[in-house]
């Protein structure tokens, strides 16, 4: 496998022996004999086995060499190029560390160079061998010979740790001054390097770090920007005043005021351009006054860049992030938003790649901006490069709202399915799980997604996602929804009859099955199946310790309706009794304790429990008289949380949500999320009072984003929801409406496909429509309403809030 | 920051390695293992970048890094970055490297890598400093480069002339030697003493 590099070996030789190297080992006649040959040998062996043998018998003489008490330094130089080479291979050289230190320590400058080069290969900054060069870089730092001060300052960079930095930094601080300017950059890097081992060593020396960020030398000044680059992104705001001299820097750059040795490719100073423009980014972020003070530049910057160079694309690039992130600028924006553009339909994969990031930024800020784009996204889905297709799905992902999420899952389902890499697999049900998470409004079609995604690959999809899904149907329990139910244990007993049953699966069904499966509406159901299908599930070996915990509580719950318990919890005991996860033991031993007990000793208990339940007064109206008596009494009305920041706030919030809550249900997104929050709070408050009793059970379409039992008031009552409900049937009218017209458009093409071009061209249009959808050119996605679910905190007492409300 | 530039031809022998995050030295053979795996399976007309697998994640502890790889003839030149670094600048900074080293080595190859592996070295110092770039001019680097080789031939010249004279009898010999390459090395000179 080594024979081209054998042939190249031949050929390059000659000219080893006769230039390259007797410049580097003039000393040495034992390197120039028989180095390339010991390359050579390595290099022809077609076995690790034989490499091996060979690379450690060279090492062994080497070892021997070196422990000679008369070697040479252009023979430790020698043996430490041998060593180098072993190193890169993988070859233990540890022996040889201390020649390198040596070497660093007592050879003369080419010598010492060699020691220091080994040294910062082999050694790292906590090796124990570091201490016998600390004395020898002090020494070096001082030296007059620049090349001395170079080296040491390397070495410094790579080698010193944290307990050494006060030994060093007065030294490395006084380079900062000097005349070379390569020795004040190395300096300088050597202070960044300082600094982000430990921030606290360095900050006396801030003002030299200002200093070097005036340094006449732009190389110098750019080697500062990485310090204030950590520097602004710990504490933003403490450096806001350098905003000015940055913006001003950058503008001189791309007017090319720099010596024309800056310039790559008639580019002027890309490198710095690109630093600067990141430092800039995390000047401006939240700061609209910093951010007015850095658009001109960039306009300027993006103007600048026209030429088809590499790196000024890579320029535009990190101007199109800087955009994103500072305070937004229409203008800039949409600048941005077509040079985006440009990277998306250039030909050159390394482009497209960044043009999808950089979409992903754009979009975030501008949603708009996705709908430009919408048939290169989907070409960039079917790129036939796995690094392009996980990016764009990443966009997907960042894009997707409550119109387009079921596109967007089903292809990122589909991607899963596809790709073999595992941690993309990961990652996508990781992004699934958000969703589902997030959209909930459709309960039948998370639980679709989720069962789809698990049947795939459970083991990549977090945990979290069981216990959310099985947080989602209980609500829609608690709501009444009783198809939701219907459809999630038909689902789930399907689920678990068949064989080979994904372990989450079987949680989230043991759960279902077991909560409501008295429902019973499933034909052919009946209890005696249920059971026998979780004892065939808990005595199946592929089933985890922890599903085996689901199913048996799930049995505990059901068995309580069987009349045979007894001895199906017998039997179910003869089929466990080797099982030794503890756990597991002591929930058999509780149920099976539990059937020792006559049947009616269950019945009584549950109804009790079923009692009990009913007699809970959760309004706490049993307290009303006393709250009475004490407001008579003077006392000041509780006022709950929310209304008290409500207050606060009211002050500089804009009351227009509020009334345009009244006038017919305006479905604009709001201003802000805590404004949409804030405004229904007070309508219901009032409400409440008058249309308490109006029934809201019958209502079909009950799509609720999220519902909880439990408020940061209190219990929330069902009869004061009825804003939110017609609310939600709104969305939900406007979700169905807009699915009708993706439909229509499917049977459309479905009938009629001319060309097979066509109808490529077609399908790819309309996943595009599918996946853009709900994206409009006014909306804003982060206003989405589902995404900030109208939570009604309505309080636990209406006659408080009442009061409270007057009062206001 | 960079985090480890490698250098590894296409049968996945490391060439030149140099981490500026420490890792121990088996994971630092296990990453260079696991990115040659992750690049050479890649077709050479996709794109440059390439965000690491599970393995590597494991490896490098966490996921905030990115390849950003050339391919050269015989060689893969790949930059491991944070997500502080610009892609494309990173590109053409491996261009920058690969043309200073052609330039230093005259059509440079893959054995220039091994056998001038310190030369490499230096280069790559003048470029990267504790993993942050230094210079990006090709001009710049090569002129200090050549300053380096100067002092060090004038040093040469006190110190090592009797080594100098040495070399100067078997570069006699030279046209034979190249006939007797495949030969062992003889071992009179190997064996010679100062």
């Amino acid at each position: 496998m080594m024979s081209d590099a054998v042939e190249k070996a031949f050929a390059a030789i000659p000219g080893l022996i006769s230039g390259g190297l007797t410049t580097i080992t003039a000393g040495s006649p034992i390197h120039v004999q028989g180095f390339p040959s010991f390359v050579h040998k390595v290099c022809s062996l077609t076995s690790k086995y034989e490499e091996e043998q060979v690379v450690k018998r060279e090492l062994t003489l080497v070892k021997q060499r070196l422990a000679q008490p008369n070697i040479t330094q252009a023979q430790q130089a020698d043996c430490l190029v041998r060593l180098l080479f072993a190193h890169v291979l993988g070859y233990d050289v540890s022996f040889g560390y201390i020649s390198a230190v040596k070497l660093a320590q007592q050879g003369t400058l080419a010598y010492k160079r060699m020691g220091y080069l080994a040294c910062t290969l082999f050694l790292h900054e906590n090796h124990e061998l570091v201490l016998l060069l600390i004395n020898t870089i002090q020494k070096d730092i001082n030296s007059s010979n620049i090349m001395d001060v170079c080296m040491a300052l390397t070495a410094t960079c790579s080698l010193v740790n944290t307990e050494m930095i006060p030994a060093i930094l007065p030294f490395v601080q006084e380079k900062l001054k000097h005349q070379k300017e390569i020795i004040r950059k190395k300096a300088v890097l050597c202070l960044f390097k300082f600094h982000r081992m430990a921030p606290n060593s360095v900050q006396h020396i801030h003002p030299s770090f200002k200093e070097a960020l005036c340094d006449k030398d732009p190389g110098v000044m750019w080697s500062a920007l990485h310090i204030y680059h950590d520097l602004i992104k710990h504490s933003p705001s403490e450096y806001q005043d350098i905003t000015q001299s940055l913006v001003s820097i950058l503008q001189q750059v791309v007017s090319r005021k720099l010596p024309a040795d800056y310039e790559y490719h008639h580019v002027p100073a890309p490198w710095l351009q690109i630093k600067l423009l990141q430092v800039l980014a995390l000047l401006g972020k939240d700061q609209q006054k910093i951010s007015r003070v850095i658009h001109p530049v960039l306009a300027e910057v993006l103007q600048r860049s026209e030429s088809n160079q590499n790196i000024t694309f890579g320029v535009v690039y990190e101007c199109i992030l800087t955009i994103t992130s500072i305070s937004p600028d229409t203008r800039l924006l949409e600048y941005a938003a077509k040079c985006t553009g440009k990277f998306l339909r250039s030909k050159a994969n390394n482009l497209r790649y960044l043009g999808i990031k950089a979409l992903t930024k754009v979009i975030q800020v501008a949603p708009q901006h996705a709908l430009d784009h919408q048939m290169t996204v989907i070409e960039c889905l079917e790129d036939p490069d796995h690094t392009i297709r996980a990016k764009t799905l990443e966009l997907l992902y960042r894009m997707c709202n409550s119109v387009n999420v079921k596109v967007i899952c089903d292809k990122l389902l589909e991607y899963m399915e596809k790709d073999t890499e595992k941690s993309i697999k990961g990652d996508i049900a990781s992004k699934i799980s958000k969703l589902t998470e997030k959209y909930t409004t459709n309960v039948q079609w998370c639980i679709e997604i989720v069962n789809r995604m698990v049947l795939l690959e459970d083991s990549l999809v977090p945990q979290s996602t069981v216990t959310s899904l099985i947080q989602l149907v209980k609500d829609a329990s608690l709501r009444g929804e009783d198809s939701v139910l219907l459809f999630a244990v038909q689902t789930y007993w399907e689920l678990l009859q068949r064989k080979d049953v994904p372990n989450k699966l079987i949680q989230i069904g043991a759960w279902i099955l077991g909560e409501y499966s008295q429902l019973r509406v499933v034909d052919g159901f009946n209890i005696q199946d249920l059971l026998q299908v979780f004892q065939r599930l808990l005595v199946s070996s592929s089933t985890s310790c922890d599903s085996k915990r689901w199913l048996l509580t799930a049995v505990t719950k059901q068995v309580l309706h069987c009349e045979n318990a007894k001895e199906y919890v017998t039997q179910l005991a003869q089929h466990l009794q080797n099982e030794d996860d503890a756990d597991i033991k002591q929930r058999l031993r509780e149920l099976q304790n539990l059937c020792q007990e006559p049947m009616t000793t269950f019945a009584q208990v549950r109804t009790e429990c079923q009692k009990e339940q009913e007699e809970y007064d959760f309004s706490l109206s049993f307290l009303d008289n006393y709250v009475s008596e004490a407001l008579e009494g003077g006392a000041k009305a509780y006022c709950p949380l929310h209304l008290r920041n409500m207050k606060q706030k009211s002050q500089d919030t804009p009351q227009v949500s509020e009334t345009s809550f009244f006038q017919g249900m305006n479905f604009l997104p709001y201003e802000s999320p805590t404004a949409s929050i804030s405004s229904p709070v007070g309508d219901t408050s009032v409400k409440s009072g008058s249309s308490g009793g109006r029934d809201n059970r019958d209502g079909e379409l009950r799509l609720k984003a999220v519902k909880k039992l439990w408020g940061h008031t209190g219990r929330l009552e069902q009869e004061d929801e009825v804003d939110q409900t017609l609310y939600e049937e709104n969305i939900s009218e406007k979700w169905m409406e807009d699915r009708k017209v993706s439909d229509k458009s499917q049977d459309l093409s479905q009938s009629s496909p001319p060309s097979l071009e066509l109808a490529e061209k077609r399908r790819k249009q309309e996943l595009a429509s599918a996946l853009f959808g709900g994206i409009t050119r006014s909306e804003d996605i982060k206003n989405d309403f589902i995404e900030n679910p109208v939570i009604l905190p309505v309080g636990t007492n209406q006659t408080l809030l009442n009061t409270d409300n007057t009062e206001r | 920051m960079i985090k480890a530039v490698l250098v590894f031809n296409n049968h996945g022998k490391p060439r030149v390695s140099k981490f500026y995050q420490h890792f121990p030295e088996d994971t630092q053979q296990q990453i260079i293992r696991e990115t040659f795996h992750l690049v050479s399976k890649r077709d050479d007309n996709v794109c440059n970048f390439l965000e690491g697998g599970t393995r590597l994640n494991s490896l490098i502890g966490g996921s905030d890094y990115r390849l950003i790889y050339r391919h050269y003839a015989t060689l893969y030149f790949v930059f491991c970055v944070d997500s502080s670094e610009s892609e494309l600048g990173i590109l053409d900074l491996i261009q920058v490297f690969v043309e200073t080293l052609d330039k230093c080595f005259e059509n440079v190859c893959e054995l220039d890598l091994i056998f001038h592996v310190d030369k490499v070295h230096y280069i790559l110092q003048e470029m990267v400093m504790g993993g942050m770039v230094l210079e990006t001019n090709m001009t710049e680097i090569l002129t200090r480069i050549e300053e380096q080789s100067k002092i060090e031939k004038s040093e040469a010249g006190i110190a090592g002339a009797p080594g100098r004279a040495i070399s100067a009898v078997k570069e006699m010999n030279l046209p034979q030697k190249i006939k007797d390459i495949k030969l062992p090395d003889l071992p009179s000179i190997g064996s010679l003493k100062f």
